[in-house]
């Protein structure tokens, strides 16, 4: 909409009676009211509502100058038609802010009765009603030690986010076994995670489970007695329970054409992981027990093995360089 | 093999068959004699043409396009002593050679390969380069090989003597080749693609054009080629409109006359999704173009070739199962090339948006398709074309059965520590090619790009998710037989990059002759148009020597027409 357009010509349409005596829209200066953008019919609650209304007559007039207002249960916010084009004439931005309630919300959007260029227009009502819900949240779960001894103590960190950024602090979460019985809880504290927005997060001690096995957990958020209303949720998470280590297993990793020490190679023992160090070597210590043995690194190839550890053993594999994926272009 | 003799194609009339029997050696011998005079594009006087076109000027030879393919076509008609006139849509010369890794096959038995102690022929190059094993010899047109093969020696030598600076023949022959036969370009100094060495093939010709009187008009887009009449008769010019740097019209169309020739080089089609879907078509909008910051491809030249008449040639080669025709390239922006992109320095910059982010190792992502869902083992090779086959598949847009959709790199906060990724930009186009979110649901929910059809169900993102991370646990990826998986996907923030397949060369293109004689649908020559590069079929050898000999050999053709 542009600032400054050439106003329109001034008065509607002639005086006319209808048949049945009655003064045309025109005449009586009646204007439809709406806002720009509609109001959702959902509103978080606390967010604030950013909206113009946008005003025409019958005959498209140009209504610049005059007021609209938007009733609340505690006060009238008034803005004045700033912009005029097309036969539409629309206000500064209205800005604002739900009740902290849940519940159903009725404003007023209202063209009072007022006189523009010699027209009186008479007073129009729009009533913009919408709900207030409570803000969403999600969770993540991380730092979570995989595989963990059986028995053990362990920490791990879940952070909660609520879609309307809120500071969650105080929410509680708890850690849920898969029977669903609560085996951990924590607060959440009110630093937001490095480098995210708004992940509220704490950490949790937990006790390993007495068993070997894979494992899926959850993580609930119960959002409590936080200033605004949240919906809780949930996540689940997963990790290897396994039995102290008997042995030790050194890898050394060295590539097949060359003989040299490679480092870095990703080295998997079943469910452990490692990586080689600048002298080939990885390390894992483990129980004993048939595993696969399985190395990764991109680029090379090793065929996956399976070994038997029954005392502290050393392995050396051999990478094969797979053909380059060929840089062709050019 | 002994070297062929020389065709026209497969339908010629008289008159055209008297035009191909022009030995090609004699445009050695020729090649000099023109000097430095500027002769090309003569302020023509505005006249009125036969096909009631007013001519705006007029030129024995107009060249679309200044890449690798038009730019030896206009020197090469100049040594013939034609003006020639070289009209280009981007505000640069060099077209999608300019970001070309500038490695030419050429050979033959030249001066390099006998120091090196490679033993090559003409005859080897054409054997090599129709054998059956690959689509890209099995589906070429072999009287074009031949072609290629028996000009390859006087390509090295002619396009060194025109300022091309040979770096070295790369160590192992590659595609189709038995013989090295893979010659880099020195690159030119300074140039800001990198690390693409084009700019070496590229840059020196077009100097080289220049000082031979060549005009080049950039910023000028072909939107039309007249012909005598609609289906018969000879082309007679084109119709152009100067356009800004987005390609948008500045000014009213300029109508240029070619007394002699029109040369199509236009770069081919992979920009443009309408006419790669007539060969596949998965092939739908979401797939870019690689490189398409310096030259669109958006197959301007078929096109107006085919409204007058033109047939495409050579549709077999035209496959994405082969030859990296399609790839993952990089992530996290939108032209997703693999190799060569724009440095931040350059004038192209502006249309790549970043330079997005290289995987380094794919167990450091998974990928997911719209829908929030993995779909295929990470870490296959480029060339796996499986995975394209399930990328391209369809997933559920009601109104879209054609394409894939977009594919969605997933990694956490530890792989951008694994992989020493940089976020900010310019290395990542945050303008709806790559998001972040604190949790996997909010990651889902701020992904909004312009081929995403819904918004990513952040319930499906989380279950991929979580079921992958118990494959790190377990060791086994129980759905797509990654090898061992290894990392979770779990630290926050999270990241969507853009990792939708790109597209590379076109293989198919307009219909030509030995030559680059442009075909009708009933095999015969239209007179005067000729196609060279990516915008002629029937030869699938990637590279900028397919594009550079026929170019040159439609500008020695071309300007030995009467005019």
């Amino acid at each position: 909409v542009s600032a400054a357009p050439p106003r329109a010509p001034k008065g509607d349409a002639p005086a006319t009676i209808d048949s049945d005596g009655v003064a045309p829209a025109a005449q009586r200066g009646l204007v439809n009211l709406e806002t720009v953008p509609p109001v959702p019919p959902e509103v978080p609650v606390g967010t604030g509502l950013a909206f113009q209304a946008r005003v025409s007559s019958a005959a498209g007039s140009d209504l610049r100058g005059g007021s609209v207002n938007v009733v609340t249960a505690d006060k009238v916010v008034s803005r004045v038609l700033e912009e005029y084009r097309d036969g539409l004439n629309v206000t500064g931005d209205f800005t604002l802010t739900p009740p902290e309630q849940l519940g159903e919300v009725t404003w007023i959007l209202q063209f009072p009765g007022q006189e523009i260029d010699g027209i009186a227009y008479e007073e129009t009502s729009l009533p913009v009603s919408f709900k207030t819900v409570p803000h969403r949240t999600s969770l993540a779960a991380w730092d979570i030690p995989s595989p963990v001894l059986i028995g053990d103590r362990f920490t791990m960190k879940v952070g909660a986010k609520s879609s309307g950024a809120c500071n969650l602090k105080g929410a509680k979460v708890e850690i849920r076994d898969e029977t669903g019985a609560t085996i951990g809880h924590g607060t959440i504290g009110d630093t937001p995670w490095p480098e995210t927005s708004a992940l509220f997060w704490c950490e949790v001690a937990l006790a390993a489970p007495p068993n070997e096995g894979l494992f899926s957990w959850s993580a609930a958020f119960a959002a409590g007695d936080l200033t605004l209303p949240h919906v809780d949720s949930s996540t689940t998470f997963s990790f290897i329970a396994v039995k102290r280590p008997e042995h030790r297993l050194t890898v050394k990793i060295i590539d097949g054409d060359s003989a040299a020490a490679m480092a870095d190679v990703d080295v998997a023992l079943g469910p452990y992981r490692a990586a080689s160090d600048g002298a080939g070597l990885a390390h894992i210590d483990t129980p004993a027990g048939h595993y696969n043995l399985a190395v990764w690194k991109p680029g090379f190839e090793a065929a996956p093995l399976t070994i038997e550890i029954t005392a502290d053993t050393v392995v050396q594999i051999a990478l094969k360089r797979l053909p380059e994926d060929v840089k062709l272009w050019g | 093999l002994s070297n062929s003799p020389k065709k026209s194609g497969p339908e010629t009339s008289a008159h055209d068959q008297a035009d191909a029997a022009i030995d090609r050696r004699s445009f050695l011998t020729s090649g000099a004699a023109v000097g430095a005079v500027a002769v090309a594009a003569m302020p023509a006087q505005p006249a009125k043409a036969a096909d009631d076109i007013r001519w705006d000027r007029e030129v024995d030879i107009i060249v679309i396009g200044a890449g690798a393919g038009g730019l030896p076509a206009a020197i090469a008609a100049r040594e013939k002593g034609a003006s020639v006139l070289i009209v280009e849509k981007n505000f640069d010369i060099g077209g999608r050679a300019m970001m070309s890794s500038g490695g030419l096959y050429i050979g033959g038995g030249n001066r390099m390969q006998k120091a090196l102690g490679v033993q090559d022929t003409p005859d080897l190059i054409f054997a090599d380069w129709a054998r059956p094993e690959r689509p890209m010899g099995r589906f070429s047109d072999r009287e074009l090989v031949r072609t290629h093969a028996d000009n390859s020696l006087e390509m090295f030598d002619w396009l060194e003597k025109h300022g091309i600076k040979w770096e070295a023949y790369r160590p192992a022959p590659d595609r189709l080749d038995r013989s090295r036969t893979r010659l880099n370009v020195v690159p030119w100094p300074n140039e800001i693609t990198g690390p693409a060495r084009g700019s070496g093939f590229v840059r020196p010709l077009a100097a080289t054009a220049r000082r031979m009187g060549v005009e080049i008009l950039l910023q000028h887009q072909m939107t039309k080629i007249h012909r005598a009449s609609h289906l018969s008769g000879r082309v007679t010019g084109i119709s152009t409109i100067e356009v800004d740097n987005n390609y948008q019209q500045k000014t009213q169309t300029l109508n240029i006359r070619a007394r002699k020739g029109i040369i199509v080089a236009t770069g081919g089609s992979a920009g443009n999704p309408t006419f790669r879907t007539m060969f596949d078509v998965r092939l739908t909008a979401e797939y870019q173009a690689e490189n398409s910051e310096w030259t669109q491809r958006t197959a301007d030249g078929e096109i107006a070739a085919m409204e007058i008449g033109a047939a495409l040639g050579g549709t077999a080669c035209q496959t994405v199962q082969e030859d990296h025709l399609i790839n993952k390239g990089r992530i996290g922006k939108k032209s997703n090339g693999g190799l060569t992109e724009p440095y931040p320095t350059s004038p192209h910059f502006f249309r790549a948006g970043a330079l997005g982010l290289v995987v380094g190792n794919y167990q450091n992502v998974i990928l997911v398709k719209e829908n929030g869902l993995r779909f295929y083992n990470e870490t296959v090779p480029n060339q796996d074309y499986e995975y394209y086959a399930a990328a391209l598949a369809w997933t559920g847009d009601p109104k879209k059965l054609n394409g894939g959709g977009p594919i969605w790199a997933i990694f956490d906060a530890d792989a951008v520590t694994r992989e020493k990724w940089d976020l900010k930009p310019p290395h990542v186009d945050r303008n709806g090619y790559f998001f972040s979110g604190d949790t996997l649901e909010e990651l889902a929910a701020n992904i909004n790009n312009e081929y995403q059809w819904r918004p990513m169900p952040g319930a499906a993102l989380r279950k991929s998710v979580e079921r992958y991370n118990s494959f790190v646990d377990t060791g086994v990826d129980a759905d797509f037989k990654k090898p061992r998986p290894m990392y979770k996907i779990a630290k926050p923030p999270f990241y969507a990059a853009w990792s939708t397949p790109a597209l590379h060369d076109s293989y198919t293109g307009i219909r030509i002759n030995t030559s680059a004689q442009a075909l009708d649908l009933r095999g015969k020559v239209i007179p005067g148009l000729y196609a060279c590069g990516d915008s002629a079929g029937g030869f699938g050898q990637h590279g900028i020597c397919r594009a550079a000999t026929f170019g040159r050999i439609a500008g020695f053709h071309a300007a030995q027409q009467q005019a």
